[in-house]
C-alpha cells in the first residue's frame, strides 16, 4: 500500500511541477516571443495551474492516508488509488487546455507577434556536440530477446503443458497460461516490440530538430544537448533495466518451471525506482541548465513552429523529416505523426491489446 | 579564393558557426543563408570535405522552408562549393587553395567592378577603398 502511496506522490509532484519544466520561451504548449518571456501574466498561469493540481493532489492523498487508518482491505485501497490517480491526470490533462487556450488568447490580444522581430537561427557546429546514444545501444537488447525466444523454442518440449503467467504482491502464483508455440514467447514478444520502437525512436532522437533561442543562445544550446543526451539515456535505462525484468522473469517460469519467485517483486521495484529515480535526475539535470532571459538586448525571437502542432501536444509537420520533436509540455519527446514510422510504433505499442481483443 | 558575394556579405554575425536569417531584410532569405555558408567556408569554419546537414534537417533547425534551403544549396552548387551527393548530403568542395581558372578570375572581376564603381562615384577615396579591401580579406585566412 506505501508502494501504491509513493506513485501517487510522485505523480502528484511531476504533474504540479510539468509548468516549470519546459524550456521558457514555451508556455503550456504555446511559444512565447522571447522579449515577452518574463511577461507576469505567464507566471501567473503557471502559478495558478501549480497550485490548483498540487492541492487536489494534496486533498486526494491525505484522503488515501486518513483510509490507512481505516483498516481498508489492500485491494480496495489500491482500486482507489488508482481512480484517484487517473482523476488527477484528468484534471491537470483539463487544465492545461484551460491554461493553453489562456496564452494563447493572452499572446493574441496583446499582439506580441508584431512587436518583436523573428528570425531564424541555428548553430552548424552543434550536431558535431550532440551526446545521444547512437542506435547501436538500442540493438543489444534486442539480440538477447532473440536469442531467448530461439532458446525457448529448443526447449519447448521440456515446457510444462501449463505454465505460470501472474503473481501478486508476494511473488505467488494466480494466472496461468496454457501452452501453445505462440504463448510460450508472449512475453519475449511483448519485449520484443518496445525493444523496437526503442529502436526506431533512437534515430528520431538522434535526428530531431535542436532549435535554439535568437537571444540565449548559448543556453539555448546547452539545454538542449542537455536533454538530448540524457533523454536518450533514460530510454537506455528503461529500455535495459526492463530487459533484465521480462528475460529473468521469462526464465524462471518457462525455463526453469520455477512457479513461484520470490525475487520477482525486488526486481520489479527496482525497476520502478529506475524508471522514477531516472526521471527525477533527468528532471534535476534538466531544470540545472534550463535558459535564463534575464538580460534581452533586443526584441528579436527565433521562429516559432506553433503552426505544426494542435493543442500544443501533437505534432505534424512533413516538412521535418526527423520521427521525434522535443515535447512543448513536459519532459521528453513526441512524435512527428506526418512521419510514417510513427505509425508503426503505434501499431507495435497497440498490438498487444489488439490481440487480446481479437483474440 | 574569392567569391564576389562575400563583398556583399551580411554583416550582422554573431558567433563562430552560427547562421542568423533575418527575414526584414531586403536580401532574400536564400541569398543570406548562401553568403553566410559562403563566408563560413572562407573563414575556415567549414572545410573541404565538411557536411552539411541534409536540405530538410537544416530547414526544420532553422524553422524555414525546405525549398529555401534547397534553393541556397543549388547555388552553392553552381558556384562550385559543395558537392550534392544521394541520400540529402551536402559536401564541401571549396575552400581549398588552387589555381583559379582565367574565366573565374573574369567573374570575380566583372561582378566587383560595378559594387567598386558605384563607391567610387558617390566619392569613395581609393585609399579608402583598399584599406575597406584589406579589412575584409584580413577576416578570411
Amino acid at each position: 500500500m506505501l508502494f501504491v502511496l509513493g506513485i501517487f506522490i510522485f505523480v502528484g509532484v511531476l504533474e504540479t511541477i510539468t509548468p516549470h519544466l519546459t524550456r521558457k520561451s514555451i508556455v503550456f504548449g504555446v511559444s512565447i516571443p522571447e522579449p515577452y518571456v518574463q511577461h507576469q501574466q505567464l507566471r501567473t498561469f503557471k502559478k495558478h495551474y501549480s497550485m490548483l493540481v498540487g492541492s487536489i493532489a494534496a486533498t486526494f492523498l491525505l484522503g488515501q492516508i486518513s483510509l490507512l487508518f481505516l483498516s481498508i482491505q489492500e485491494e480496495k485501497f489500491v482500486l482507489l488509488s488508482f481512480i484517484l490517480l487517473y482523476v488527477l491526470l484528468l484534471v491537470s490533462a483539463g487544465l492545461y487546455m484551460f491554461f493553453h487556450i489562456k496564452t494563447k488568447k493572452l499572446k493574441k490580444q496583446e499582439n506580441w507577434e508584431a512587436q518583436v522581430k523573428t528570425v531564424y537561427v541555428m548553430d552548424l557546429s552543434i550536431r558535431g556536440r550532440d551526446e545521444v546514444l547512437s542506435p547501436t545501444f538500442f540493438i543489444l537488447p534486442i539480440i538477447i530477446t532473440l536469442a531467448l525466444i530461439t532458446f525457448t523454442y529448443m526447449n519447448y518440449s521440456a515446457i510444462p503443458d501449463v505454465f505460470a503467467t501472474h503473481w501478486n504482491a508476494a511473488g505467488e502464483v494466480d494466472g496461468w497460461t496454457e501452452k501453445t508455440w505462440i504463448s510460450v514467447i508472449i512475453m519475449p514478444l511483448i519485449l520484443l516490440g518496445t525493444q523496437i520502437s526503442l529502436f526506431i525512436m533512437s534515430f528520431g532522437m538522434k535526428s530531431a530538430k535542436i532549435q535554439l533561442s535568437a537571444q540565449a543562445k548559448e543556453a539555448s544550446a546547452n539545454r538542449e544537448l542537455t536533454q538530448r543526451k540524457y533523454g536518450s539515456w533514460y530510454f537506455a535505462a528503461i529500455n535495459y533495466s526492463l530487459t533484465i525484468l521480462f528475460v529473468v522473469l521469462h526464465y524462471t517460469t518457462v525455463i526453469l518451471k520455477d512457479q513461484t519467485i520470490p525475487y520477482f517483486f525486488p526486481l520489479f521495484i527496482g525497476f520502478i525506482v529506475v524508471s522514477l529515480g531516472g526521471l527525477t535526475l533527468l528532471i534535476w539535470k534538466l531544470s540545472k541548465s534550463n535558459e535564463r532571459f534575464d538580460d534581452l538586448h533586443t526584441n528579436e525571437t527565433a521562429a516559432a513552429d506553433d503552426r505544426y502542432w494542435k493543442w500544443g501536444v501533437l505534432y505534424i509537420n512533413k516538412n521535418d523529416p526527423s520521427l521525434l520533436v522535443q515535447k512543448k509540455f513536459g519532459v521528453g519527446w513526441t512524435m512527428n505523426l506526418a512521419n510514417k514510422w510513427s505509425y508503426v510504433i503505434l501499431f507495435v505499442i497497440f498490438l498487444p491489446i489488439l490481440l487480446t481483443i481479437f483474440k | 579564393m574569392t567569391d564576389f558575394c562575400l563583398v556583399i556579405s551580411d554583416t550582422d554575425w554573431r558567433g563562430k558557426m552560427n547562421i542568423h536569417l533575418d527575414p526584414s531584410s531586403e536580401l532574400q532569405l536564400y541569398k543570406q543563408l548562401t553568403n553566410q555558408l559562403v563566408e563560413l567556408i572562407a573563414k575556415g569554419e567549414l572545410k573541404n570535405g565538411d557536411t552539411l546537414p541534409s536540405v530538410r534537417s537544416m530547414a526544420a533547425d532553422l524553422g524555414i522552408n525546405v525549398s529555401t534551403v534547397s534553393k541556397s544549396y543549388h547555388e552553392l552548387e553552381e558556384k562550385g562549393l559543395i558537392e550534392l551527393k544521394p541520400k540529402a548530403k551536402a559536401i564541401i568542395i571549396g575552400g581549398q587553395k588552387r589555381e583559379l581558372e582565367e574565366t573565374e578570375v573574369e567573374k570575380v572581376e566583372n561582378a566587383l567592378k560595378p559594387i567598386m564603381a558605384e563607391a567610387f562615384a558617390r566619392g569613395l577615396e581609393k585609399d579608402q577603398m583598399t584599406s575597406l579591401f584589406h579589412r575584409i580579406l584580413k577576416q578570411w585566412k
